[in-house]
């Protein structure tokens, strides 16, 4: 296979004592779409904050392209081409959708070409191109995602992360939001996604890693993980198998996985 | 009545420099989470350099504008040899840092100009000008020119630049500016300049009214802190509005009780403020910056 856009080694991060990474080991390859599904608390918000370089790591090395760039700060990160669209959305609340957009591309500031990549984060999102002057505090939970979503790509990454995007969304808007990672791809974004809704995720994933408790449980195809009984136990819910999207919500919870090795 | 639209004429210039030095109070907080306590100190070192360089023979007009870029530029230095440093510390930390910073300002300005008040004339010389029955003097009339020159240039810069939003993101959320490339570092160091250059221009025209003295850091940075806390200290313009309501409250009591009064009516409302309205007269604007 080609060379690995992004190339996690034994990565470790802590909060103090308490370990939340306790060595993790991922590659995204180019053009991918890459999700790391797992319960609250595993440390998938933790992975990325620690990748995008908000969080310096405790351990391991993080490889760009072959590149070290473990313990780059979070504004470097942008610039060397890895953004996240954070969880939780956090678009700035008090500035316009057009505002929050033109931030996105803040390292490219006074570049002639900002108002067509507006241009085409609108073409991609419509509803924000009808919200341009409106304060980004008072869109809807998805349209929000769909404006943090657009905000990262502002910076015109190569890796694009985001975490959690179907948090607090409805399912219709989860499969929206879910759908546009798709048409990303097709555009040669390269994406990681995070998420607990794991058949959200699974959906539009190539591949997809299990993060349990801060190590990489499971990892393999999406074929596969559907495939297996542990990850159908724990993330998919066995009466979510049958009756289709009705028991979305009751994936979310996610009991511990017990290993595959079993 | 016209004696008290006459307090009312005599507060708004004290009111308006207030404002401006409350202006810098708002501009840090928000940006970095520091209250600066040095904020009337660079007010009180450009109003210092502005007599200086205009004993030293230069005309009045570069005298006043190196005066205030040496206003600015002891915000650059309180931003890059204290707070940068100092970083990782907590706020609280750096709060105290900043009162450091004020008192080290405050004995390098005795030791350079003594403790002596030094005075400068008015910018235009002449008679009070007769507004509604009150007598306006030249030098106020300035000070209000120069208010509404700096709040329509601070709307302009926090509403039409794209780093003025870029502080905003900042003041917002921090994670998620830096997310965007923006990097807190160097909009904490846009803050103080800004706020240090602010209180500097509010430092020169201030200085025919009042002349300059190397202890006035302390009193008018108490006033422009109960300023933005009047304006709940979130909105430049609420601190704007803010100065002019403790200025004019101060001649008011100066006029009517005693002249003893004015220390008192500052930390009469700040106080109150604190305890009973913290969030601001003008709560509704809240993260509005304009």
């Amino acid at each position: 296979m080609s060379q690995p856009l992004l190339a996690v080694r034994g990565l470790r991060a802590a909060y103090g004592r308490i370990q939340a990474l306790r060595g993790v080991d991922l590659e995204v390859h180019p053009g991918e779409v890459v999700a790391v599904i797992g319960a609250n608390g595993a440390g998938k918000t933790t992975l990325l904050r620690t990748l995008a370089g908000l969080m310096p790591p405790a351990g391991g090395t993080v490889l760009l392209e072959g590149r070290d760039v473990t313990g780059r700060p979070a504004e470097e990160m942008v610039r060397l081409g890895v953004a996240l669209v954070p969880e939780g959305r956090q678009v700035f609340y008090g500035l316009s959708v057009w505002d929050n957009l033109v931030l996105g591309a803040y390292h490219r500031r006074g570049q002639a070409d900002l108002r067509r990549d507006v241009e085409e984060v609108f073409a991609l999102f419509p509803v924000l191109a009808q919200r341009r002057r409106q304060a980004a505090g008072t869109l809807s939970g998805g349209e929000q995602q769909m404006l943090a979503i657009g905000r990262a790509l502002m910076a015109r990454p190569r890796l694009l992360m985001l975490d959690e995007p179907s948090l607090g969304l409805a399912p219709k808007v989860v499969r929206d939001v879910m759908g546009r990672l798709v048409e990303l791809r097709a555009r040669g974004v390269t994406v990681l996604v995070a998420e607990q809704h794991a058949r959200a995720a699974l959906a539009v994933a190539d591949r997809a890693y299990v993060l349990e408790r801060g190590r990489i449980a499971l990892a393999g195809s999406r074929e596969r993980l559907l495939e297996e009984p542990a990850v159908r136990a724990a993330y998919l819910g066995r009466r979510a198998l049958r009756t289709g999207a009705a028991a979305d919500e009751k994936a979310d919870t996610g009991a511990p996985l017990t290993m595959s090795e079993e | 009545m016209s004696e008290f639209l006459q307090f009312v004429a005599s507060g708004v210039g004290q009111g308006a420099i207030y404002g401006l030095v409350g202006v810098g109070f708002v501009i840090i907080y928000n940006v970095t989470g520091i209250i600066n306590f040095a904020q009337g100190h660079y007010l009180m070192l450009s109003a210092l350099a502005a007599v200086s360089l205009r004993e030293a023979g230069l005309p009045a007009v570069p005298a006043l504008l190196l005066a205030i870029v040496a206003g600015a530029l002891a915000g650059v230095a309180t931003d890059r040899l204290v707070i940068s440093p100092a970083r990782r510390h907590s706020t609280l930390t750096l709060i105290i840092l900043t009162v450091g910073v004020a008192i080290a300002v405050e004995g390098l300005a005795l030791l350079i100009w003594g403790v002596n008040p030094r005075r400068y004339a008015p910018f235009t010389a002449g008679p009070p000008l007769e507004v509604g029955g009150a007598a306006l003097s030249r030098q106020t009339l300035w000070v209000l020119a120069v208010t509404v020159a700096m709040a329509l240039a601070l709307w302009w810069f926090f509403q039409r630049t794209v780093v003025g939003k870029a502080m905003q993101a900042c003041a917002m959320n921090r994670d998620a500016a830096r997310l965007q490339a923006i990097n807190p570092a160097q909009m904490s160091l846009y803050a103080f300049t800004m706020a240090a250059a602010v209180a500097g221009v509010a430092g020169v025209v201030l200085v025919p009214i009042t002349s300059a003295y190397y202890d006035m850091g302390i009193p008018f940075g108490l006033k422009g802190f109960t300023a933005a806390v009047i304006g709940g200290l979130v909105s430049p313009f609420g601190a704007l509005a803010g100065g002019l309501l403790l200025g004019v409250a101060e001649a008011v009591a100066v006029g009517y009780v005693s002249s003893a009064m004015a220390e008192g009516v500052a930390f009469a409302v700040l106080a109150l403020m604190l305890v009973l309205r913290p969030e601001g007269l003008l709560a509704q604007v809240r993260t509005r910056w304009a």
